[in-house]
């Protein structure tokens, strides 16, 4: 590219080193020495795709092979993506600042549906033809995984291949099967018949859906007679020998999370039944605290980070939580790193550790009730009683906090009118808890941030064949809450519910879909995750003009004897085992955690081929 | 012990804005191992500033920094190390103890910056070279443009009464480099977008203009 050109757009745009790269570890090979050339696509923009901590894993993990090189690429915030198109440039990497098009492999991942049209679009500005079967051997391969390529179906047009379940084996496993293609004369189709044989890999041209009268499943059909049946998720048995970078890149602008990222385990036993990770990323797996602060001693030291964040779905279950905080403490406290430990559950112990965190770096404290009623509470299975959020925010107050989180869904399955009132009653309760002191006991500006999710069913949980609430249900119930919580220290604050319920369009869709994301994007549909840029009228007019129902896929009750856009894919967890969970929230029961009690899920005999832990029954 | 040291910002890191700027050197600092001090208070940071913010887009040699580490160290350590974790295009070079009380940021008075203006033709070349003397002659008001309280109020500045001088340092085909010398005093200086339009606007044939800050004066010696 014109260096001259680059330089003005650059000084025209928002943020221009979003597009620069040359950040401190970021890597730059010589073409010539590599044999693959691979770009890591985000599709979203540089701040929130570089605080990804998958990002960093699988761009130092395919950088440490010699033969190839991995890049990345965002997409280019609005006022860039105009430079590009008035200029008739191409979106390009930010190492080589190559057009996507002369890779062999264009990876996105894929983290939240409404990312989704972010990826027609990148392609688009990089003059890859959207669709995979438009695509020859002079183009790259367009790859994705992640959560969202759980139900991949609704994106089967665009994408060649779909990688299901942890990428750290599979991916070079892959790679190195491209390579021998590559070196004997590559063919796109040779190359994806053989890729389909590998575990893992899911290859949507290799397939066709067929429907009924009513519009269901009736059966999937094989295009290519080898193509596996079911497509089994992949899972790195043990993460303590699994790849992990010991450097990661520094951006030079804020980011969402700019600290290192500790990933202390995989996979949750809490058994949420409104929780998709917590299902498909069984079984949990711990890291030891050895492996953990070699790795945070490594990442402190190459990036000069002042800020370790524990992560995993429930950072409270680590069984040596306290250890490995007090040994990060012991380790950082004078050179004052601070620690964040989000999502945890609250007790003596572990309060003790957060007054510690405390002196080194303030931070809020953060409540996930989920939901109001205790009825509620037990029929999505999230193990928490009233007490326990009382008793912990009553300890927080007495340790000075004046300032809370908390986090609410809308829109559960069999949710009533008393059930949303809880909503309102919880959060009052725990603003007395804070007043109803001796005075000279309270300290601090009140504030209590109340933020309320409309509930998106998704695949691989129990709730998956529940209809979503309608657009006007949330607003009804958003709109209750909001004339209900009136009050100066508390703050009530919502997710759009049109924005909900395309979610739910696209988490439940099946192959059709496809069609009115096209025509969406076409009339002009990115960013949709943006609140200032989402339009859900265009979308609505495109699923018109595309003659595909929306509730279709949200709105209605399926059967479980209906087949799903996903269910060719083996998560490892039973659908039996969905079913009854099911049945148990319709009474209310919960179920134990997996640490108490195996629920038996079926991920142990179908891919650990054991217990899940140690000590486990 | 205060260290006051010049480093470059070259190359991308032109695009960096001075917020960042500063976390680019702490993170630095963090990674060569030196502990800074701390400020009191809620938010506790590094004592670290740079003495006088640049604008993006402007590539520098000549950028100043003071920074208050706890342990005292030898300066070529300091630099070596620095130099060691930063990235590329940041270097310094140049750095020595800082005893004075006074916050090297209160202490700047004048902006040096090398202009270099690419010509249409020579003799577009020729008439800058002769009108460069006579450039500071007559007052060059811009407008200034500031919100207070959501309504916008404009201010009226003459541009030339910030400039200290202007001289021609070297030519070469249709380029030529001047360097151009700004005030810095408390009511503030100029920005290089009003200096660029100023000589855009006074010259003539002017095809192009690249900026490069070559260095900050102070009111006392600060390194």
């Amino acid at each position: 590219m014109n260096k001259h050109l680059f330089d003005e757009i650059l000084m025209r745009v928002e943020k221009p080193a979003r597009y620069t790269g040359g950040e401190l570890n970021s890597i730059v090979k010589d073409k010539k020495d590599v044999n693959i050339r691979f770009a890591f696509a985000f599709p979203d923009v540089y701040e929130v795709g570089m605080s990804h901590l998958g990002m960093h894993i699988i761009y130092n993990l395919l950088n440490s092979y010699p033969n190839i090189w991995c890049e990345r690429v965002f997409t280019p915030w609005t006022d860039m993506e105009k430079e590009l198109r008035n200029h008739e440039l191409e979106l390009f990497s930010l190492e080589s600042n190559d057009s996507l098009k002369v890779f062999d492999f264009v990876g996105f991942t894929l983290q939240y549906e409404m990312s989704y049209t972010n990826i027609l679009n990148m392609m688009q500005l990089s003059g890859i033809p959207l669709e995979s079967q438009n695509r020859d051997e002079n183009y790259p391969l367009i790859i994705a995984g992640g959560p969202c390529a759980f139900n991949p179906e609704p994106l089967h047009e665009f994408i060649d291949i779909f990688f299901i379940g942890e990428g750290e084996e599979l991916l070079p496993e892959v790679m190195s099967l491209y390579e021998k293609h590559k070196k004997s004369g590559y063919s796109k189709q040779a190359f994806l018949k053989e890729a389909c044989q590998v575990e893992g890999i899911y290859v949507p041209s290799f397939y066709d859906v067929v429907y009924d009268e009513a519009g269901k499943i009736s059966k999937r059909i094989k295009l290519y007679d080898q193509a596996p049946e079911v497509i089994k998720k992949r899972i790195i048995k043990d993460l303590n020998k699994s790849y992990f970078p010991d450097k990661i890149i520094v951006p030079f602008i804020e980011t969402v999370h700019d600290r290192i990222v500790l990933e202390i385990f995989r996979g949750c036993t809490r058994g949420c039944r409104f929780c998709q990770a917590g299902m498909i990323y069984r079984p949990v797996r711990e890291k030891s605290v050895e492996t953990l602060l070699a790795q945070a001693e490594l990442l402190l030291d190459s990036t000069g980070h002042e800020e370790i964040s524990l992560s995993s779905l429930s950072t409270g279950d680590y069984s040596k939580l306290i250890e490995l905080s007090q040994a990060l403490l012991d380790k950082y406290e004078e050179r004052r790193i601070g620690l964040s430990l989000p999502s945890l559950r609250l007790d003596s112990i572990t309060f003790g550790l957060i007054e510690r965190v405390q002196k080194v770096r303030k931070s809020g404290l953060t409540f996930a009730p989920e939901a109001g009623s205790q009825r509620m509470r037990d029929v999505i299975n999230k193990n928490i009683t009233e007490d326990d959020i009382l008793g912990s925010v009553k300890t927080a107050f007495e340790l000075g906090w004046s300032n809370i989180k908390l986090y609410f869904m809308v829109g559960l399955s069999g949710e009533t009118r008393d059930d949303i009132y809880g909503i309102k009653e919880m959060v009052y309760k725990i603003k007395d808890a804070f007043f109803d002191r001796p005075r000279e006991a309270i300290r601090g500006n009140f504030n209590i941030n109340v933020s309320a999710a409309c509930f998106v069913p998704k695949p691989f949980t129990p709730f998956q064949w529940d209809p979503q609430n309608t657009v006007k249900e949330f607003q009804d119930k958003t709109g209750y809450l909001k004339r209900e919580i009136r009050d100066k220290k508390i703050s009530f604050s919502y997710h759009d519910p049109k924005l909900s319920n395309l979610e739910g369009v696209f988490a439940l869709g099946d192959r059709r879909v496809a069609r009115g994301m096209k025509k969406a994007f076409e009339m002009g549909c990115t960013f949709d995750g943006w609140g200032d840029q989402f339009d859900y009228d265009k979308w609505l007019t495109a699923f018109i003009e595309e003659n595909i129902s929306m509730d279709f896929y949200n709105n209605r009750e399926k059967g479980y004897d209906e087949i799903l856009p996903w269910d060719f894919i083996d998560c490892g967890i039973r659908k039996e085992y969905l079913i009854e969970e099911k049945e148990k929230s319709l009474k209310g029961i919960t179920t134990d955690d997996c640490r108490v009690n195996c629920s038996g899920c079926g991920v142990n005999t179908s891919l650990v081929g054991g217990p899940c832990f140690e000590d486990s029954l | 012990m205060k260290i006051v040291f010049k480093y470059t910002k070259l190359g991308k890191l032109k695009f960096i804005s001075h917020l960042d700027n500063l976390r680019v050197l702490q993170r630095a600092l963090r990674r060569t191992g030196i502990m800074a001090k701390y400020s009191e208070g809620f938010n506790p940071h590094p004592k670290l500033s740079i003495a006088y913010p640049l604008s993006l887009g402007v590539e520098s040699i000549g950028e100043i920094a003071e920074v208050e580490v706890i342990d005292d160290i030898n300066i070529s350590e300091f630099i070596d190390k620095m130099n060691k974790c930063l990235p590329d295009g940041m270097a310094i070079t140049e750095a020595s103890e800082y005893a004075d009380n006074r916050a090297v940021p209160s202490m700047v008075c004048s902006q040096v910056y090398r202009f270099t203006i690419s010509h249409n033709d020579q003799d577009s070349v020729d008439a800058a070279i002769n009108s460069l003397k006579g450039l500071l002659d007559n007052d060059y008001p811009i407008i200034r443009e500031k919100k207070k309280k959501n309504k916008i109020v404009k201010k009226e500045m003459n541009l030339t009464s910030f400039i200290q001088s202007i001289d021609l340092l070297s030519t070469e085909m249709l380029d030529i480099d001047i360097q151009i010398v700004i005030h810095v005093s408390d009511t503030g200086s100029l920005k290089v977008e009003e200096v660029k339009d100023f000589l855009y606007n006074s010259l003539n044939g002017v095809k192009s203009i690249e900026v490069q800050r070559i260095a900050l004066n102070f009111i006392d010696k600060v390194i």
